[in-house]
Order: structure tokens, then C-alpha cells, then sequence
């Protein structure tokens, strides 16, 4: 389509204005606000789709404010083989005038006119691409939509070599995608008459294997009532024969019962002929032993009796015994008493002669001791005299050894005159001649002063030195010493005091030895007693005189032989022994003879005890067998016992004969195989009932089914699985193909738009690098939807671009389809006031843009900056002024 | 003596490829068929109509089923003999004893449901080996032949079942063995072996006395001559004397067609145009060939066109190979083109293989035949 004329009278502010536009190229118009740029499309929108007569508010409300008129648009314009001047008013005096000039002159109004245009538009114009490649300026900044454009998909197709086929395909896709979605939901699930059909279908199915089943249950009950009529009559044979088994197994069974009774009683009276005969025989040995024991018994007491004599005798000649033991005893005990007074008075000797030797012996020891202790005192008293004991004696030596070394200290530190004799020579030396032979020397010390005097020849004086004072200071002090020593020990030297010292030590050595023999004699006799030895001593000796003095010692015959009185002694001593013991020997051998007779006598009593239990055990047995006898003889019993017998051998037969004849008959065996029998009538009765019910009961079921006619009911519902089965065949049939076809076309289609997705793409590179330089490049999908921008090596999804950006890729996109689609088949690109996110570099570019495009393209922008546009070189400007009427324009004002 | 032989009535059968309209036309002429059996005895002058079982589908069909065929039976003027067969046995469900048939069963109707003769008149007897389960375990027919004397008295042997001359399943122990039923003819004790089962007319064995009279009104396609009754003529001393009838009035046919050239269609639509008394035709197609879009929506209109006519008219699944071919441009004409043009492409491929998916491939090209402003 291309805009020539676009003419407004009283449209909202517009009184009246007429724009030419040229075919192609870019337009801009260019007017401040309000000065009614946006009325132009407005116009243009509502020539093209609302008829005079509508009274939308859309219609109403582009009325001028405050005038009574009609609005009225007229258009020239061409579109496909059309060229026509097209004129509408609306809300007054309402008209439509339609002139069409190419490709044959038509003239008409009114509604023919409007419909005329209508068609027209409908096979001329895209209006898909019309809406597309308008870019408003309230309108978000999203994609463009051309994915409905048939225009541009022709277009798109012939880019991409495909045969044009003017939207056929397209429209062919819907019907198909109406056929589809007649049987299928959107999400492909079975609907409207194949959801039926295939629910009737199931439903069925359902029912035709119901009603199969009910036929096959009737097929079941019929060979049921087969199997259970010959059970019955197989049952009813078994019922007979296991009757007449118990039948006879009851009698059998009753005759082997008798038979057993029998038995029974006979067993009983087999076991009381033993009991009788065990009765009969046991009477009979009590009898015997009866018997026996008093023969027993008997000969029991005539030798106890005999026993009981023999112990009367031995108690005799025991009694006769102790008499005489007695008679020896007492001889015995006058010896004893003569023995000991004898005995008495040896001893009583003995013991005097005893004391007086021991008085001897003590008395000749006293003296021995006092004449020791007087030694000893004579001996304490030369100690006492010699005072110089050992350690008076070591002070003198001591003393002088001081005397001595102080001496010799002196000497060494003393100068020393050599003499040597060089020819034997005669000196004096401190007063003292000395001879010496030649060669001789002589070495003196020179304490003191010292003269040599050479006999005629010299005097030679040698003085100490001032230090030889103080040694001998020391000598004198310890010469002081020793002199008092000396002085202390009674002497007059040294040797004075060793002299004395000898002495004393000699008096010690004395009294020692006089001491030591003392000790010795008084340690022989002292005891341990802490009294004075020598005391105790003196006691004693006092205390045997004195014991001796009350019998007279000195008046006794002198002691003829201490020896002989011993003897005597001791011999009267074994007298009384040797007595007591025999008087001893007599004593037991009586008591042995007393405890004789006693047990003797005991033996006797107790014989004579058992003598007369014997007879009274043995009277008892005689009565017992007595009163036995009385009441049956002997002979009976014996007789008695063989009848039993014989009675008991007879019972056990008869028992014996009756146990055989029951084993005969199998009694045993009888009872079980009875109540197995009566088992089985009872069990064939119990199947049998149970057959007959059940019989009976399929019996009437087969009667119901008879008059049921269940397989007409499967036919009839057969008929109708087989009438769903064709009918949902034939609709899933109808319904694949829909799908088949469906999915064939659409992929087909999706393949054929990847195709022309290509030179779509290309136009938008070109232009785009325009603006965004020459590594712009974008990513398109198969709705021609720009996914992606790419530039410098940096993609960004079209969603996150900036206002801008997207801006200026709308442009592009519009401009880009406009450039593609054929000539024949544009529209406008219309531009409403777009790009105010677009920066003076970008404006500039986007110009270009603009320009280039337009070189194909017929392009109105819209805009009340016309700066924005300045940059479109080939740009043809229309200027709108405020056209409106001053009275009109002066109330904005006021308004305003 | 004249005697209507006839077999296999199976009154109650319904078949599933008939429609609600032709279903119950089919019943009753099934059940009118034995009124034409009626007139067809008095016409022949026969002494008796003896029906060699299966003479009801079931034993469980509708008590009306059994109303309906005995009002028929009473209007047959002679005794009729009904034999039990393997599709109504005297068994414990038997459609026999029901109360349906007991009830209104007409005085001249007679079942043979006890193994055994049956004398029909002076000198001549029906000899019945009736069915008494779905299974039997013996030859029936030998037992029931067994030890017949050859006294002079006209027998006549109602069977039912497979002859074993004619059976291939040797091993079923209900097979009818031929050699006894000749030996039993060959000694004079028996004269006329009438047999049911089989629904196409047979003539069993050489002696001419042993048949199979086939159903009066055909069931299936493959039965052969049916829709017949024979009408024996006994008489002592001579052999019988067997005469077919017709009494049937429906047909199933199958039809072999191949649709090659554009006149194939034309032919096919006359050859079913030549068929008489369409209506009480089921017809079977079996189609070969290979078909345009243009052919194909024609066969449709075709087959939907004739299918009014006939009491049922069916391509025969199994047998049926069409495959059809996008030509040249038939599509083009209708203006289809751009991406479409490839989408026929690849479903005209499709449809040229096998299988389901050619069938769908032909169906969504039919579709798109259609859907693209088509026409047969």
C-alpha cells in the first residue's frame, strides 16, 4: 500500500489539512504538541475500518470541541492493482464517497462503497504487516509481531527460493489444525466423537464380555448338571454297598461281643478258683510252720535249762574263792604296818649322820674365808700406802719428755760450733775435757753460752744469739712443770717416781688376787643369795648346831659307820615296799575273784530269765496249734489243696478254649472296620446331599437361563462391540490422518520458516551495522523474533538490552521487513515521535538507516523534534502548524 | 413316503456386520424360511419334515426366538421331526425342555431327543442320534445304527455332525464314520442317512443316500449351495430318490476387484450395480491396486453410495491392499503449494510403503485432499 493524500476537516483540533506524501522515500512530519501528528494515523485507522453510521465513542470523541460538525478524512492511496480517493464523514452529515481511478474507474457510496474497500483491503493488503511496521510512540518497546504476515512471509519465501503460494499453505495449516482439534485436544488427548466413540467402544467391549461370560457361566452349569447327575447316581450305588457292609459288620460284630463276654466271665472265675486255691494252700503252711515252731521251741527250753544248772555250779566254787582271798588280806596288812615302823627308825639314823658331816665341811670353809678377808684388808693398806699409781706417773714422764723436746728445739735453733781435730787434740769444752784423735770432729750446739778452752792455746767464748731467749723460756717453763710433777708424786726425779709407782702397782696385783680367791670360796657355797656370803655361811653353821644340839650330838654313840646306817636304812625300806606290794597283789587278785562271782551270778539270773520266756512262748504255740486243730484237722487241709488245684487247671481251660474262639471271629479288627463303614454311609450320604443340592440349585439356574436368552443378549451386545469397533476405527482413523497430516505440515512449515529466516535476518544485519557498526550481528528464531544482539564480540539478549538499543532494533526490524517484502505488497512504515532514547550519534546513524530504506519504502515519521530527524538526507519535511481557529486556539489557551 | 430333509436352521443367529436396519431382516428370514419349508411340503407332498439339528443357535436364545419359530412350525402342515445338535443339545439347558418351547410346542412337532427309532408311519422309521452334550465322547450315529435288523422296515438316519470322510480332524471321537453308515445302507437296515452340520448341500460317499442338506438360509460366505432343502423319496426295495429345493432368499457374496486404471472404478461401481436383491445381499470387497488422491475420494463416495443399497457392503480387510499416490497435480490444481508441497511430498512416500503407516500416510493425504477443496 502507498499513502498519496491524507486530507482532515474538523477532525478533534484540525479544521482543515491536506498532507502529500510522495511514494517513497522518508516523510517526516514534523509539528509541536497538540498540533494533531497522532490524528493523521487515527484518521487513517478509522477511514479504513469504521462505517459513517458508527457511533463508537471512538468515532464521537474525534468531533471538534464545541462545533456542531462532521468529521471527514479523505485518502488517495494505491494498494495491489488499486489506486482509489476514498472519503468518509462521520457524526454529521455522514458520507462515504469511494472513487476508484486503476485498474478500472469505479464509483460508489455509501455502504457498497465501504464494503468495496473493505475487499479491497482484505485481497490487497497485509493487514498483519500494516499493524507490524507501525511504531508508536506509547507503545512498549517489544518485538516486533510478524510471524502473521502473509505479505511477508511471500516475501520471505521468495527470498528463500520457495514457491509462493500467496498464504495457501498458511490457511491450510488451520484447517488442518480444525480438523485436528476436532478429535484432539490441544494437548493431543482423544476428544468429542472419538472420546466417545472409543468410551463407547470400552463400554462395550464391557459388555460383550459380560454377556460372554454370562453364556460360558450357563456352558459351565450345563456340564455341571452332566457331572453332577452321574455323581449322584455313582454316589447312590457306593451309599448301598457301604450300607450293607455295615450290616453286615453289625452282626458279626455282635456275636464276636457276646463271645467276648463270655470270655470275660470265664477269665473272672479262672482268677477266683487261684485266689481260693492260693487261700487253701497258704492255710496249709501256716499249719506246718505252726507245727515246726513249737518243736522249736521245745528243744529251745530244755537247753536253756540245761545251761542255767552249769552257771548254779561255777557261782558256787567262786563264792568259796573269795573267802580265801579274803583271810590272805588281812595277814598281809599287819606285815605292812611292822615293815614301816622299822623303816622309820633306820632312817630317822641316817639322817643325824647326815647333818653332822655337813656341819663339818661348812665350818672348815667359814675359816678358809676369814682368813682371806684379813689378807685382803693387809692388802688394801699397802695399796693405800704407795701413792703412785699409773696416772700420777705418765703426768712425770710427760712433764719430762716437755722438758726434753723444749731442750732439743732449743739446740736445733741454736748456732752450732764445729770442732775438727786436725790433730789428735785435747780440748775443754764448757768445763768438760774432751780427746779428740785427728780428723775428729766435734758438732755443739750453742744454746748457752759455750767456751772452748785449747788447753793453752785459746779460749774461745761462743754467746747465742738474741733468739735463743725465748727457747729457753720454754725450757725453764717446762722444767717449772716437771718439778711440779714431781713435787705432786712425792719423788725426787723421775726415776724417784718410777720406783714409787712399782710399789703400788706390786700392792694391787696382791689385793687382786686375795679378792679373786675369796670370791671363788664364798661362790662355792653362797648360792645366789644377795646376802653377805661369809654371813650365810656363819647361818648355816649356826643352824646345824643348833639342829643337832636338840638331839644331843655330842652326847650321841659316835657314829659307828655312816655307810653301815645307810644300809640299814635302805634295807628296812625294801621291807616295807616288798609288804605293801604283796599286800597290793593280794588286794587285786581278791577284787578279780569278786568281779567273777558277780558277773557269774548276772549270767545265772539272766539264763534263768530266758528259761522262763521259752516256756511261756512255747504254752502260747501249743494252744494256738491246739485252737488251729480244733477247727480243721491236718489231713483236711491237705485234701482241701489238691481239690482246688484241680478246680483252677479246669477254669484256665475253659478260658483258653473262649480267647480262641474269640481271635477266631477278629474281633478286633470288627469294631474299626464297623465304625469305618458306618464313616463311609455317612460321608457318601453327606456327598450325596450335597451333589443334590447343588444340582438342584444349578438345576433352577438352567431353568432361569432358559428363559433368559442370554445369547441373544451376546449378540446384541457382540453387534455392538462390532458397530463401536468400526465406528471408533473409522474415527481413529479420520483422527491419525488429521495428526499425521498435522505434524507433517507443521514440520514442514517450522523447516520452510528456518529457511526464510535467513534473508530476514540478512536485511536486519545490513541495517544494523549501520547503526551498531560492522560486527553487529543479531540471532532471529523461526517467528522472526530477534533472540540476540551480538556486537564486539558480545551477545546480549534482546530482553536486556537498553531502551535504546531496543529502540533502534524496532526500526531496523520494521525497515528491515519493508525492504524485503515485494513492492506490490508494502505498506508504510509509520514512525510515531520514536527514538527519544536514542543518543545525537545514534539519531544520526538510525538517519541513515532511514534513508537507505526508504530508498524502497514509502516511510512517515511522525515527530515533534524534528532535530530527531535532521540526519535523514533525502528527508521530504512537512511542516503542521496550528491551523486552528483563533477564537478556538485562544480558549486552549485560557484552558491551557 | 416323501420326507423334507433340511438342517442347521440356527434360528436366533444374529450376524455382527449388520446393520440395525438389516439385523432384523435377516432374523425374521430366518424364521420365514421355515414357512416356505411349510409350503414347499405341501407343494411336494411330503409325509414329514425331519431338521437334522441346530435348528436354534442356541440353547440360550430369547424366549421370543422360540415363540416366534414355533408359530412359524405351526404353520407347517406335516409332522415335523427336530433333531438336537451340537448347537442346541438335550443337555441340562436345553432349549427343548425350557418352558418357552414346552409351552407353546404345536402337536405336530416332535423332538427327537432320545437315541433311537421313531416309526413315522407304516413300515418306516426315523432312526434319531441326538445331541446330548457339546461334546460327545462316540460316534453317535454308529451307536444309533448299531445292530439295526434288516426287516424289511424304511429307515431313515437323522445324524448330525462331521463326517470323517469329510473332516480333517481325525482325532475327534464325535466324528460320523462313513464306513459303518454304508456297511449299515449296504445291509439293508437303513435306507436314507440324513445329516446336518454341514451348511453347504453335500452329498457324502458314492451310495447317494447319505446327505447333508445344508442350511435354507445361507450364514457365511464360504458356504457352498446353500439356502436349499432336499425333498427323499422312500419307498421299500428302491433307493432313494433325493431332490433339491430352494427356499433361501439372502446372499453373502465376496467380490475380487483391482482398481488400477481410472476405469477400474466405473466397473467396480457396475458390477455391484448388477447384483440383485441388494438388500438381502452382505457383501465381502477384497480391493488391490494402487490409487490417485481424486480416485481415492471417489471410491469412498462410491462405496458409501452402493453400502445404502446393500443389507451390508464391507471391504474385506484382510484381502484389501490399496495404496494410493499423489498425481502430478492434483494438489498443485487446488493451489496447495509452499511448505505444503513438501509435506505431500514426504506423506505420498509414506503412503507407498506398507502397513499401518501407509494406511494413516493415504488417509491424512485424503484429508488434506479434502480439506484443500478437492473433489471426487
Amino acid at each position: 500500500m502507498r499513502l498519496h493524500r491524507l486530507r482532515l476537516k474538523d477532525f478533534r483540533g484540525t479544521v482543515e489539512r491536506e498532507l502529500v506524501f510522495p511514494t517513497e522515500g522518508v516523510v517526516v512530519v514534523e509539528g509541536a504538541n497538540e498540533v494533531g501528528k497522532t490524528s493523521l494515523l487515527e484518521a487513517l485507522d478509522l477511514l479504513l475500518t469504521e462505517k459513517d453510521t458508527s457511533t463508537k465513542s471512538a468515532v464521537r470523541s474525534v468531533k471538534p470541541v464545541g462545533r456542531d460538525v462532521g468529521s471527514e478524512v479523505e485518502a488517495e492511496m494505491s494498494t495491489g492493482p488499486y489506486r482509489f480517493t476514498y472519503r468518509k464523514r462521520w457524526n454529521r452529515s455522514t458520507e462515504t464517497v469511494l472513487t476508484v481511478h486503476e485498474p478500472r474507474a469505479e464509483q460508489l457510496t455509501g455502504v457498497p462503497a465501504h464494503e468495496r474497500v473493505r475487499q479491497i483491503l482484505a485481497d490487497t493488503l497485509d493487514d498483519g504487516l500494516w499493524k507490524a511496521l507501525r511504531m508508536m510512540q506509547a507503545a512498549p518497546l517489544s518485538q516486533v509481531p510478524l510471524s502473521g504476515s502473509g505479505a511477508l512471509t511471500a516475501a520471505l519465501d521468495a527470498a528463500a527460493g520457495e514457491v509462493n503460494d500467496g498464504g495457501r499453505s498458511d490457511s491450510l495449516v488451520e484447517a488442518v489444525e480444525r480438523e485436528y482439534l476436532r478429535l484432539h485436544t490441544a494437548t493431543g488427548r482423544p476428544t468429542g466423537a472419538l472420546r466417545s466413540a472409543l468410551e463407547e467402544l470400552a463400554a462395550a467391549r464391557q459388555r460383550a464380555e459380560e454377556a460372554e461370560r454370562a453364556v460360558e457361566d450357563a456352558g459351565r452349569d450345563v456340564e455341571r448338571h452332566a457331572v453332577l447327575s452321574a455323581e449322584v447316581v455313582e454316589l447312590e450305588g457306593s451309599r448301598a454297598a457301604a450300607a450293607h457292609d455295615v450290616r453286615d459288620l453289625s452282626a458279626r460284630w455282635e456275636a464276636a461281643e457276646e463271645l467276648r463276654a463270655r470270655a470275660e466271665g470265664a477269665a473272672r472265675a479262672a482268677v477266683d478258683a487261684r485266689r481260693e486255691y492260693e487261700r487253701v494252700r497258704h492255710q496249709r503252711d501256716v499249719r506246718a510252720e505252726l507245727v515246726a515252731d513249737a518243736a522249736r521251741r521245745e528243744a529251745a527250753v530244755s537247753m536253756l535249762t540245761a545251761t542255767v544248772e552249769v552257771q548254779q555250779e561255777s557261782v558256787k566254787g567262786t563264792a568259796a574263792l573269795l573267802a580265801g582271798h579274803d583271810s590272805r588280806r588281812e595277814a598281809l596288812q599287819a606285815e605292812v604296818t611292822a615293815a614301816g615302823v622299822a623303816a622309820d627308825s633306820a632312817r630317822a639314823a641316817a639322817d643325824r649322820l647326815e647333818d653332822l658331816a655337813e656341819l663339818d665341811r661348812l665350818q672348815l670353809r667359814l675359816d678358809r674365808v676369814e682368813r682371806l678377808a684379813a689378807r685382803a684388808e693387809e692388802a688394801e693398806r699397802a695399796v693405800t700406802a704407795a701413792p703412785v699409781d699409773a696416772a700420777t706417773l705418765r703426768a712425770v714422764e710427760d712433764a719430762a719428755a716437755a722438758v726434753d723436746v723444749a731442750i732439743a728445739r732449743q739446740s736445733g735453733a741454736a748456732a752450732r760450733l764445729v770442732l775438727e781435730a786436725l790433730t789428735a787434740v785435747r780440748v775443754t769444752l764448757d768445763g768438760a775435757e774432751v780427746q779428740l784423735a785427728a780428723g775428729e770432729g766435734r758438732e755443739v750446739p750453742v744454746a748457752e753460752p759455750v767456751e772452748v778452752l785449747v788447753p793453752d792455746l785459746l779460749r774461745v767464748g761462743v754467746l747465742p744469739g738474741s733468739a735463743g731467749d725465748d727457747l729457753g723460756d720454754s725450757v725453764r717453763e717446762a722444767r717449772r712443770v716437771l718439778t711440779g710433777r714431781l713435787a705432786d708424786a712425792g719423788a725426787d726425779g723421775v726415776p724417784e717416781a718410777r720406783r714409787l709407782h712399782e710399789q703400788r702397782r706390786l700392792a694391787e696385783n696382791e689385793l687382786s688376787l686375795v679378792r679373786r680367791q675369796l670370791a671363788e670360796e664364798l661362790a662355792a657355797s653362797a648360792g645366789k643369795h644377795n646376802a653377805d656370803p661369809a654371813e650365810l655361811l656363819r647361818r648355816q653353821v649356826r643352824a646345824l648346831r643348833e639342829r643337832l644340839g636338840a638331839a644331843g650330838p655330842e652326847d650321841a654313840t659316835p657314829a659307828p659307820d655312816g655307810a653301815q646306817v645307810r644300809e640299814e636304812a635302805r634295807t628296812a625300806q625294801q621291807a616295807h615296799a616288798s609288804a605293801r606290794s604283796g599286800l597290793d597283789a593280794a588286794e587285786a587278785a581278791r577284787a578279780g575273784c569278786r568281779e567273777q562271782l558277780t558277773a557269774q551270778q548276772v549270767e545265772l539270773a539272766r539264763g534263768q530269765s530266758a528259761v522262763q520266756a521259752a516256756e511261756a512262748e512255747l504254752g502260747d504255740v501249743r494252744a494256738r496249734l491246739a485252737t488251729a486243730r480244733e477247727q480243721v484237722a491236718d489231713a483236711d487241709l491237705d485234701s482241701r489243696v489238691e481239690r482246688c488245684a484241680s478246680l483252677v487247671a479246669a477254669a484256665a481251660d475253659e478260658e483258653a478254649l473262649l480267647l480262641r474262639r474269640l481271635g477266631e471271629a477278629d474281633a478286633d479288627s470288627l469294631r474299626p472296620r464297623l465304625t469305618n463303614a458306618r464313616d463311609v454311609v455317612t460321608r457318601l450320604e453327606h456327598d450325596l446331599a450335597t451333589r443334590q443340592q447343588e444340582l438342584a440349585s444349578v438345576t433352577a439356574r438352567l431353568e432361569v437361563v432358559g428363559s433368559l436368552g442370554r445369547q441373544q443378549q451376546l449378540d446384541d451386545a457382540r453387534t455392538a462391540l462390532a458397530v463401536a469397533e468400526r465406528q471408533s476405527a473409522t474415527l481413529t482413523a479420520r483422527a491419525e490422518a488429521a495428526r499425521l497430516l498435522r505434524e507433517t505440515l507443521l514440520s514442514h512449515r517450522e523447516e520452510s520458516r528456518r529457511q526464510y529466516v535467513a534473508p530476514y535476518r540478512e536485511q536486519v544485519t545490513r541495517l544494523g551495522r549501520i547503526v551498531f557498526g560492522s560486527d553487529f550481528a543479531v540471532d532471529v528464531d523461526n517467528e522472526l523474533r530477534i533472540l540476540s544482539r551480538t556486537r564486539s564480540g558480545t551477545t546480549v539478549p534482546f530482553d536486556a538490552l537498553s531502551s535504546g538499543a531496543k529502540e533502534q532494533l524496532g526500526i531496523i526490524a520494521r525497515l528491515a521487513c519493508a525492504a524485503i517484502v515485494h513492492e506490490r505488497d508494502g505498506v508504510p512504515v509509520l514512525v510515531d515521535d520514536a527514538l527519544g532514547y536514542s543518543d545525537p550519534e545514534r539519531l544520526r546513524r538510525v538517519g541513515a538507516v532511514l534513508s537507505v530504506a526508504a530508498a524502497s519504502a514509502q516511510v512517515i515519521v511522525l515527530t515533534c523534534t524534528p532535530d530527531r530527524y535532521r540526519s535523514v538526507g533525502s528527508a521530504h519535511v512537512i511542516s503542521l502548524r496550528d491551523d486552528r481557529r483563533p477564537r478556538e486556539a485562544e480558549q486552549q489557551a485560557l484552558l491551557g | 413316503m416323501r420326507l423334507l430333509h433340511t438342517a442347521d436352521w440356527q434360528l436366533g443367529m444374529t450376524r455382527h456386520f449388520l446393520d440395525a436396519d438389516a439385523q432384523p431382516r435377516y432374523t425374521d428370514a430366518r424364521i420365514q424360511v421355515v414357512r416356505r419349508v411349510g409350503e414347499l411340503a405341501v407343494a411336494e407332498r411330503c409325509d414329514a419334515v425331519l431338521v437334522c439339528g441346530d435348528v436354534f443357535e442356541s440353547n440360550l436364545v430369547s424366549p421370543r426366538v422360540v415363540s416366534r419359530s414355533l408359530e412359524a412350525l405351526r404353520a407347517v402342515p406335516v409332522p415335523v421331526y427336530l433333531l438336537p445338535g451340537n448347537h442346541d443339545p438335550i443337555d441340562a439347558a436345553s432349549i427343548y425342555r425350557s418352558r418357552a418351547f414346552v409351552s407353546a410346542k404345536p402337536d405336530h412337532v416332535h423332538v427327537l431327543d432320545q437315541p433311537g427309532p421313531y416309526p413315522i408311519g407304516d413300515g418306516f422309521e426315523l432312526v434319531a442320534a441326538p445331541w446330548t452334550s457339546k461334546h460327545p465322547l462316540c460316534d453317535l450315529v454308529a451307536d444309533a445304527v448299531a445292530g439295526l435288523p434288516a426287516d424289511g422296515t424304511v429307515r431313515v438316519v437323522a445324524g448330525h455332525g462331521c463326517v470323517d470322510a469329510l473332516g480333517p480332524d481325525a482325532g475327534d471321537p464325535a466324528l460320523i464314520r462313513l464306513g459303518e453308515v454304508e456297511a449299515a445302507l449296504a445291509r439293508g437296515a437303513v435306507h436314507y442317512v440324513a445329516l446336518g452340520d454341514r451348511h453347504s448341500r453335500t452329498s457324502v460317499g458314492s451310495s447317494g443316500a447319505v446327505w447333508y442338506s445344508g442350511t435354507p438360509e445361507v450364514t457365511d460366505y464360504d458356504e457352498v449351495d446353500p439356502g436349499q432343502v432336499l425333498v427323499v423319496d422312500l419307498a421299500a426295495g428302491r433307493r432313494p430318490e433325493v431332490s433339491t429345493h430352494r427356499v433361501g432368499t439372502w446372499a453373502f457374496l465376496d467380490l475380487d476387484h483391482r482398481l488400477d486404471r481410472p476405469d477400474n472404478l466405473p466397473e467396480l461401481d457396475e458390477r455391484l450395480g448388477l447384483v440383485p436383491d441388494k438388500d438381502r445381499t452382505v457383501a465381502r470387497l477384497a480391493l488391490t491396486g494402487t490409487l490417485s488422491l481424486a480416485d481415492r475420494a471417489r471410491l469412498d463416495d462410491l462405496l458409501e453410495r452402493q453400502g445404502e443399497l446393500f443389507a451390508s457392503l464391507r471391504l474385506w480387510e484382510r484381502r484389501t491392499e490399496l495404496s494410493v499416490y499423489v498425481s502430478g497435480d492434483e494438489l498443485t490444481d487446488l493451489g496447495v503449494g509452499g511448505f505444503a508441497d513438501g509435506a505431500v511430498d514426504e506423506l505420498a512416500a509414506l503412503a507407498k510403503g506398507g502397513g499401518e503407516e501407509a494406511v494413516v500416510a493415504q488417509d491424512a493425504l485424503a484429508l488434506l485432499y479434502r480439506l484443500a477443496g478437492g473433489r471426487a
